[in-house]
């Protein structure tokens, strides 16, 4: 409890709340806008946190993707178009209540659950992370380098379309992490004879390229102009959402519930924790052939789930240096960058830091009420802003970004290259996410599993010999071989079923 | 440029060879059997595993689909040009930013970029965005968070 009050007193200094307030501005206006995503908001953010302590730099980004994700539903509500892949699971229910004249109470409902939702988010991350950690606490390499293995497959798994393209985004991350010169025997790798590359590819351009730059390649390349919003003002929020809530009050709970432990599994976020709850709701209705048509149910289910997700992604972050997801993987590399290593060890050696992490989710979900109203009210002209100015100038900013951090142009090229890459690799169908984490954990997972390599001599048994890490070993080496342990149980049960399918 | 999943199998197995070939010189940790090489070789192990899973789903999917098929907005000459234009002013940005100083890079950078995207009528409004954007993008990077952009021909002072 004392390293509450002393996380609040680290949390309530003007600097910190100055920052967080725009922060939360910025989130609001990154959601808001289709396209620009919370983890877009992260990555353009990470270069002016790259210049702040700690605790203002965790905070920003803390709020900054609270408010992008609830900031996501305006669009989904008013414009059929999600603003952030988070709010794409109920965008179609949304716009039929706002066809149906119910955009107040659709857009309160969204609000209000988000803010339900990322409260409930962060009580479960305050309590669970510091008991995890204690346990994370015996943990040796063989342990981590399972448990890196373990979230990378997850997140190359888990979400796409094909597990073999998660897997090659994944491979393309650990690659681009080997280059430099080695730890362990000091050796240059893939640098191509150029100095700036022996010190290893900087982390933030890389993800500024992967994430914003490749945007701003499919926004200028779009044919459609992006739709426009209807003249239409918003009126009263609140009315009738009391009843909304009163009557849903199990799918509050429920959607929060499935949101953090959605996110803390690694490699699955809040766009997921959305798409189940939704689906969830939709079993579990009363009502399930309203569904579609403009119902609120479901809102209130998935509305809740992504921002409870959010917290619940932090806490592998924060008790194994394991990410979550895509933002999470950005926040490991931002503590990295400030000199902590992520992991049980933090709970030891700066407490406070971690505290002042859970206050600012609490300060983030309870600002969003008061914001959130700010954005909705002024959405209209929000979703006016047009798409050839805004991406010149996110572009500059990228630039810019880049360039701050070792100030050098150097970064603006590894940004453009990596841009280039990840259009195309998108554009046929590759995940982006999976790269990003390997290219952040590659670190990590190399450094444990050569330590493991060394202290086990070469035998590979040793991996399994700790009860740990045994049990995780399995669990992953599962993971690698459901889709052909699933052949071959289809196969088992009906042969016409492997057919291939279309 | 979409191209068939076997084409991208086909492209990620001969890249996990390469890895193995400019692998084949990285020296071995001494009493042991591996070294530097041996985490890019998996690597480029699982990326190959990959590719022949690609391969697989490619010619199983394909059903009569083209192999290649390029991006629609490739045959809009103005879309193909705003793709090559972002490329060509971030390595313009990259090649003077340090001999001309970041604000008339920038300057030209944003003007050029926001009068092809809106339109040559617009100039007037894409000349006052970009200075707008330089100004504040200067203030905040290089006079509030002391971040060292180049001054270039543009003489050093403070606001």
């Amino acid at each position: 409890m004392d390293l509450f009050i002393v996380a609040f007193g680290l949390i309530f200094d003007p600097y910190v709340l100055l920052v967080i307030i725009l922060s939360g501005a910025f989130g609001l206006f990154m959601g808001a806008i289709p396209g620009l995503s919370a983890t877009m908001a992260t990555a353009l953010l990470v270069p002016v946190t790259f210049f702040m302590p700690p605790v203002p730099a965790l905070a920003s980004i803390v709020t900054a993707t609270a408010m992008a994700i609830f900031a996501g539903d305006l669009p989904g509500a008013l414009l059929r178009i999600p603003g952030t892949p988070a709010s794409a699971a109920y965008t179609n229910e949304a716009f039929a209540m706002t066809r149906k004249g119910q955009a107040e109470l659709v857009l309160g409902t969204g609000l209000v659950s988000a803010v339900i939702g990322g409260i409930f988010g962060a009580v479960v991350l305050s309590f669970t992370a510091p008991i995890l950690a204690e346990f994370a606490l015996k943990f040796s390499s063989f342990e981590y380098f399972w448990l890196a293995s373990l979230g990378l497959t997850c997140a190359a798994f888990i979400s796409t379309e094909s597990p073999a393209k998660g897997l090659i985004s994944l491979m393309i991350g650990l690659l681009i992490a080997t280059i430099g010169i080695d730890v362990t025997t000091g050796h240059p790798r893939f640098n191509f004879g150029s100095i700036e590359l022996m010190g290893g590819v900087n982390f933030i351009p890389a993800m500024i390229g992967m994430f914003a730059m490749a945007e701003v390649f499919r926004s200028v390349t779009a044919l459609k102009p992006p739709p426009r919003v209807e003249q239409r003002n918003i009126g009263n929020i609140f009315a009738g959402l009391g009843k909304v809530l009163y009557r849903y009050k199990v799918n509050l709970l429920r959607g929060s519930t499935i949101g953090v432990l959605v996110g803390a599994l690694p490699g699955a976020g809040s766009d997921i924790a959305a798409w189940i709850s939704y689906a969830v709701a939709k079993k579990f209705s009363k009502e399930p052939e309203k569904f579609g048509t403009g119902h609120v149910e479901g809102i209130v289910d998935a509305g809740s789930s992504n921002n409870a997700g959010l917290g619940g992604t932090w806490v592998p972050a924060l008790v194994f240096g394991i990410p979550g997801d895509s933002i999470t993987a950005i926040v490991i590399g931002v503590l990295y960058v400030k000199g902590m290593n992520p992991g049980p060890t933090v709970f030891l050696e700066q407490p406070e830091l971690i505290y002042a992490v859970f206050v600012s989710f609490f300060m983030a979900n309870v600002l969003l009420l008061p914001l959130g109203l700010f954005a909705i009210k002024s959405a209209k002209q929000l979703l006016r802003v047009p798409r050839e100015v805004l991406m010149p100038v996110i572009l500059m900013f990228c630039v810019v970004g880049t360039f701050a951090i070792n100030n050098t142009v150097f970064g603006v090229g590894i940004m453009l290259v990596l841009g280039i890459i990840s259009y195309f690799l998108e554009e046929n169908g590759f995940p982006i996410a999976p790269a990003i984490l390997g290219l952040v954990l590659g670190g990590l997972l190399e450094d444990s599993f050569m330590t493991s390599m060394i202290k086990a001599d070469g035998n590979f048994i040793a991996f399994f010999e700790r009860p740990v890490s045994a049990v995780l070993g399995a669990i992953t080496i599962t993971i690698w071989l459901s889709p052909q342990l699933n052949k071959v149980w289809r196969k088992f049960r009906s042969p016409s079923a492997l057919k291939p399918q279309r | 440029m979409k191209v068939n999943d076997a084409i991208s199998g086909i492209f990620f197995i001969l890249f996990g060879l390469l890895i193995f070939y400019l692998t084949r010189d990285f020296p071995i940790l001494q009493g042991q059997k591996y070294g530097a090489a041996l985490f890019p070789r998996l690597i480029g192990f699982f990326m190959g595993a990959g590719g022949v899973a690609l391969i697989f789903r490619g010619v199983r999917m394909r059903d009569g689909a083209p192999w290649v098929t390029v991006m629609d907005w490739v045959s809009s000459p103005r879309h193909l040009a705003r793709f090559f234009l972002v490329i060509f002013v971030l390595v313009f940005y990259i090649l003077v930013s340090d001999v001309l100083g970041f604000i008339p890079t920038a300057f030209i950078c944003l003007f050029v970029l926001l009068n092809w995207l809106r339109g040559i009528s617009t100039w007037r409004s894409s000349a006052g965005i970009s200075i707008l954007a330089v100004i504040v993008i200067q203030q905040f990077f290089g006079e509030f968070l002391r971040v060292p952009l180049p001054w270039g021909i543009v003489p050093i002072f403070g606001w």
